[in-house]
């Protein structure tokens, strides 16, 4: 799926890493397209006052359901038709844009921290560590995902801030065991081993030599596990334990639309929409990051 | 090897251990489930009665001694609201979910492996881009939402297949898909990478120029290698895919596991969401102890150090 | 060679687990009914199955002393063929005297004694069970029964319904294992009872009552609308139940199909938080007449449940004893109750509410919770709806007010099969109530009163004063009572009844 062609490889590897990055962006149509639309989601998340054409949570039961404004009985004040409480769609969808990205990111901010920092004790310091870490990243997964966000929330009580701390306090499992294995493989390379014989302390050479390392293959998983946690918010509100409904997200509006999908297709379909562009966004940078950022992968070809 | 399996054993026990005391320690946190069977007509007498029928006014140190000894002694308990003994009702619900599961598995590695395959070997192509992008919409789409649209589609418009229900092929049809689409997608992306490293390998390039058939370079020496980390993810994606299937079996009202823990959930039923948990943490475990198996067949290179 | 034989025991393990699904149902000549439901109930004993769910299988699997009528103004006789009143606290009822029960045991005064003593044991679950009146029962001949009550209780014909007769020897024998297969004196017998699959229930050939039309009854637990909806569209289910307005459209465009609606035994109100160390501004009568007015009930009923309930100026349904028609609803009047707190004193943007609402609880309650807390804010009060899953708001509500943790104001609903207010003012206005947060003892005191009052008349005119009263303080907001919705295949013969249970005998088929 990527463009990417380099027939000049020589040439690229003297160029500063920077400019590389910029010439396989420019190569690679995909990567392009999904910069295109963060950049547009970011926009709107930003400018989410200018681009929503009314108050979210604006209810009028009067004006409840309607089609977006090009089916029959659509009306142009609601360019994208109203929910179920009669609410604008489009400016719910603009408003839930900051709150969606919000989520992923932070959901994704706090698994990394963890199941970096797990991850690395655990493959650096190895042993007894080693295993008592590897043994809770077991547990976590042994236990079904959605089980435990659903205990966490019906304990903590429906909110944002809960939300995004079950996904982050259960999502971080698959970072830990990244970072471990690279850090594993990492800290037998010769240069590290040079490090330590030079009487550098551990500190200096995790945060000196193994964490630089480590940076490029989290950020690949990041922009892949953003989509899924903007996804798994959808899938908890369907069970009934996502964010409370005054809050609009996508996965809110996409789950609680859900019962209206036979007879108002907009409901659900639209920000369902907006969560596969999303995704699609970050896996076509994740790809291309791929690319870029392993350098086996560059010498493909 | 004799050792290895000792210490993996230790160790499953372990993990087993902490997962039912944190089950335990949550559902304590979560609420009172006499005050979800009381009827709302009753009195505050009434969920004195039944907290103390259920043993839920032992001081907690007990009721968690009580049950983990019911563990060891593989007794699990009585459901608060089945009345009845929990291994009971995980036999019923158990035959469904492993049917669904496995099913949907097959469906899963089959086409995932075969579309990462030919996504590798035709890399950049149409079919590959196309594959990619299948694989990213599966991947945004809500299983409840797949699920419902399959059963807009193929039931109430063209009549094809069951909505719901269990005990008939075409029943299990849509809900395997739904489950094995969210699954297959990582299982394709997995594939595509491993089998585009090795197809640049070393060896790969001997036997090309050996001037073997592509054909029997990618089923003969390609395939097997790339099997090594599919495997490996299958195993791991087994905790997502039972997580999935509680909102699957919800969506398609299929009486597995899924659905006895999400029901048990709503009435706060400790011993039935002890048990599921437990069944499935040991469950997991063992698939788990199965693929470290597998990889000595796949791989004789693999040693267990 | 060493992963072909690895696929190949692969494939087997895989096979071996969905072969047994290829098999066919055999079919037979037997006419069948099929019921989807949200979800089955765990226990089929009816002394602890609560709830509409096990309703559905009670008044199939056995009879009470009585049955009231399919619009809860009638109480009929069923295993009782007369009754009386022997004393202010001693009803006698005449049985029948050509009742078995399923596994042949003998129904007779007996039966009917084992079952009370079953209901009022000490110490069992079931003393938190609705029937806090009945007390025990005398055997007065083969088929004479005297039921006896702590309290005088004129509603003892409707609530003798619940007295359901279980044969003594089974019953026993059970145990525990009664809940999966009981065994009554009903028209159906329960073949089948796989939990989150299906209950079977099959036609008892010899019913006191004559053979039912239809041979089988299965009911299946689905807890999707979108589902169930597909299920009656697909012609897999003929009767499906828990459907929203919205649908009406889409049976309605299905040539076989039809929808069946029934004014509800349910009234729906918002719960206030009166208890002493709630909020202070709530203890102010003239914020909750306010609230009161600044609800636009019409609104809600037009569109969110597109006109399927009636409205209500308090708790009382048009059919309860005393209903006083000169009472109008609380009109929507924004203005009025700004004006109203503005005597009181309070300036709107100092009243913070959160109005706790479950799906579950109350037909599309998380809208009607969030569209409640858009109108109060459209008056300047500080209102968020908290939807919450049915578990969470029960725990909240249900004997929490030691715990007092509950939100200001919550919308709930109060199920009365009798035409009588005493059930729903017992539960949520008098001070003993187990979802009561009134704490008024004047209050308590009338609905006392009318509770042992056994004369009709004067029992009425207690029940006016309580509705003016209610009226006057509002302890609550009083909403409406809904509507239930059926989808039904046409080729069923019937009709819903009030109390919504549905009872088997009652269904025919269109030849």
């Amino acid at each position: 799926m990527n463009e990417i062609q380099l027939p000049q490889k020589e040439k690229d590897a003297k160029r500063s890493s920077f400019k590389k990055f910029l010439r396989l962006l420019v190569r690679s149509r995909t990567a392009m397209i999904g910069f295109i639309i963060l950049i547009f989601l970011l926009l709107v998340a930003i400018f989410q006052e200018q681009f929503a054409t009314q108050d979210p949570n604006k209810q009028s039961l009067r004006a409840r359901m309607l089609p977006p404004a090009w089916e029959e009985n659509g009306d142009p004040a609601y360019l994208l038709g109203t929910d179920q409480l009669g609410r604008d769609i489009l400016s719910r969808m603009v408003y839930g844009t900051r709150i969606s990205l919000f989520v992923g990111f932070a959901g994704v901010v706090i698994s990394t921290v963890i199941g970096t920092v797990l991850g690395l004790i655990s493959g650096y310091y190895g042993g007894i560590v080693d295993s008592i870490i590897m043994r809770i990243v077991d547990i976590f997964l042994a236990f079904p995902f959605l089980l435990l966000a659903i205990t966490f929330v019906v304990t903590l009580g429906p909110s944002l801030q809960n939300l995004i701390f079950v996904l982050g306090f259960t999502g971080w499992v698959s970072y830990a065991r990244l970072v471990r294995g690279q850090t594993l493989s990492g800290k037998e390379q010769e240069y590290i081993m040079a490090a330590r014989a030079l009487g550098a302390s551990n500190a200096r050479i995790i945060f000196k030599h193994i964490l630089p390392n480590l940076l490029a293959p989290i950020i690949i998983l990041s922009s892949m596990e953003i989509g899924l946690y903007i996804m798994t918010e959808s899938s908890l509100t369907f069970l009934g334990m996502g964010v409370p409904s005054t809050i609009p997200t996508w996965g809110n509006m996409l789950a609680t639309g859900r019962n209206y999908l036979s007879n108002a297709w907009w409901l659900s379909t639209l920000p369902g929409l907006c969560i596969i562009l999303t995704v699609l966004a970050f896996n076509f940078i994740g790809d291309w990051l791929r690319d870029a950022l392993d350098p086996k992968s560059t010498y493909d070809v | 090897m004799g050792r290895y399996i000792v210490q993996r054993i230790v160790q499953t026990i372990i993990v087993l251990f902490v997962v039912c005391t944190v089950v335990f320690l949550l559902l304590r946190a979560v609420g009172d489930p006499a005050r979800l069977l009381v009827n709302p007509e009753g009195s505050k007498e009434g969920i004195e009665i039944i907290r103390k029928s259920l043993g839920l006014d032992l001081p907690l140190w007990k009721q968690y001694v009580n049950y983990i000894k019911g563990i060891v002694t593989l007794d699990f308990g009585t459901s608060f609201t089945y009345k009845k003994p929990v291994v009971d009702l995980i036999k019923v619900h158990l035959p469904s979910t492993l049917q669904l599961t496995f099913f949907s598995l097959l469906i899963a590695v089959v086409s995932g492996v075969t579309l990462g395959c030919i996504s590798a070997i035709k890399q950049y192509s149409i079919f590959d881009n196309i594959a990619t992008f299948l694989a990213v919409f599966t991947r945004a789409v809500p299983g409840f939402w797949l699920g419902i649209m399959l059963i807009l589609i193929f039931s109430v418009r063209l009549n094809w297949l069951p909505p719901s229900g269990y005990g008939s092929f075409k029943k299990l049809i849509m809900p395997s898909v739904s489950l094995a689409l969210s699954m297959a997608p990582v299982i394709a992306r997995l594939t595509r990478s491993s089998m585009l490293e090795i197809i640049k390998s070393d060896y790969i390039r001997t036997a090309r120029a050996k001037g073997q058939t592509e054909r029997t370079i990618i089923m003969k020496h390609a395939l097997r290698n790339t099997l090594i980390p599919v495997v490996t993810m299958v195993g791991l994606q087994m905790g997502h895919l039972l997580g999935g299937s509680i909102v699957i079996e919800t969506v398609f009202a299929w009486p597995g596991i899924g659905r006895l823990l999400i029901e048990s959930i709503n009435v706060y039923d400790f011993p039935v969401i002890q048990t599921t948990v437990f069944m499935i943490a040991v469950f997991f475990v063992l698939i788990n102890f199965f693929i470290d198996m597998l990889y000595l067949l796949i791989d004789p290179r693999i040693r267990l150090g | 060679m060493r992963n072909k034989l690895l696929f190949i025991v692969l494939l087997g393990v895989i096979f071996s687990m969905t072969a047994g699904l290829v098999c066919v149902t055999a079919q037979d000549e037997k006419s069948e009914v099929v019921i989807a439901q949200i979800s089955d109930p765990t226990d089929l004993d009816p002394q602890t199955a609560g709830g509409t769910t096990g309703g559905n299988f009670v008044w199939n699997i056995f009879d009470g002393l009585t049955i009231i009528s399919s619009d809860m103004s009638e109480v009929y006789p069923s295993l009782a063929t007369e009754w009386e009143m022997v004393d202010d606290v001693t009803w006698q009822f005449k049985l029948r005297e050509d009742v078995v029960f399923q596994n042949g045991e003998k129904f007779n005064a007996e039966a009917i004694k084992y079952t009370v003593d079953r209901f009022t044991r000490p110490g069992t679950p079931q003393e938190a069970y609705k029937f806090k009146s009945l007390k025990a029962a005398e055997v007065v001949d083969e088929y004479t029964v005297n039921i006896i009550t702590n309290a005088p209780d004129p509603l003892l014909p409707f609530r003798a319904m619940e007295i359901v007769a279980l044969p003594p020897v089974y019953t026993e024998e059970a145990g525990d294992n009664f809940g999966t297969l009981p065994i009554g004196t009903g028209a159906y017998k329960v073949v089948e009872n796989t939990p989150n699959q299906r209950i079977v229930l099959e036609a008892n050939e010899n019913y006191w009552g004559g053979k039912p039309d239809v041979d089988r009854l299965v009911f299946i637990p689905v807890p999707e609308v979108s589902t169930r909806l597909a299920e009656l569209i697909t012609g897999n289910a003929d009767i499906i139940l828990n459907l929203s307005p919205e649908d009406f459209a889409t049976i309605e465009g299905n040539a076989g199909l039809r929808v069946e609606t029934t004014a509800g035994k349910r009234v729906i109100f918002v719960g206030i938080d009166l208890l002493p160390d709630g909020p202070e501004y709530l203890k102010d009568v003239r914020v909750r007449q306010a609230l009161n007015y600044a609800i636009d009930k019409e609104a809600i009923i037009e569109y969110l449940l597109n006109g399927y309930a009636d409205q209500l100026a308090t708790l009382y349904r048009t059919d309860f004893a005393g209903y006083d028609p000169s009472i109008e609803p609380y009109p929507y009047d924004p203005e009025k109750a700004l004006a109203l707190l503005a005597e009181a004193g309070i300036d709107p943007s100092d009243i913070t509410l959160k109005i706790a609402a479950s799906e579950e609880v109350v037909i599309k309650g998380g809208e009607i919770g969030e569209a409640i807390a858009s109108m109060l804010q459209d008056i300047g009060i500080n209102a968020t709806a908290d939807v919450l899953a049915n578990q969470q708001i029960r725990d909240m509500l249900i004997g929490g007010q030691e715990a007092h943790v509950n939100d200001e104001l919550w919308v709930w609903n109060w199920g009365v099969r009798e035409p009588d207010a005493d059930s729903i003012l017992s539960g949520v206005m008098h001070n003993s109530g187990l979802t009561s947060y009134v704490r008024d003892d004047k209050l308590s005191e009338m609905i006392d009163l009318a509770r042992a009052e056994m004369d009709s008349e004067k029992r009425a005119e207690i029940h006016k004063e309580i509705q003016a009263y209610l009226y006057e303080e509002c302890p609550a907001i009083f909403l409406f009572l809904a509507h239930d919705i059926y989808g039904v295949n046409n080729r069923v013969n019937w009709t819903p009844r009030r109390d919504q249970y549905i009872i088997g005998k009652e269904i025919s088929l269109n030849k």
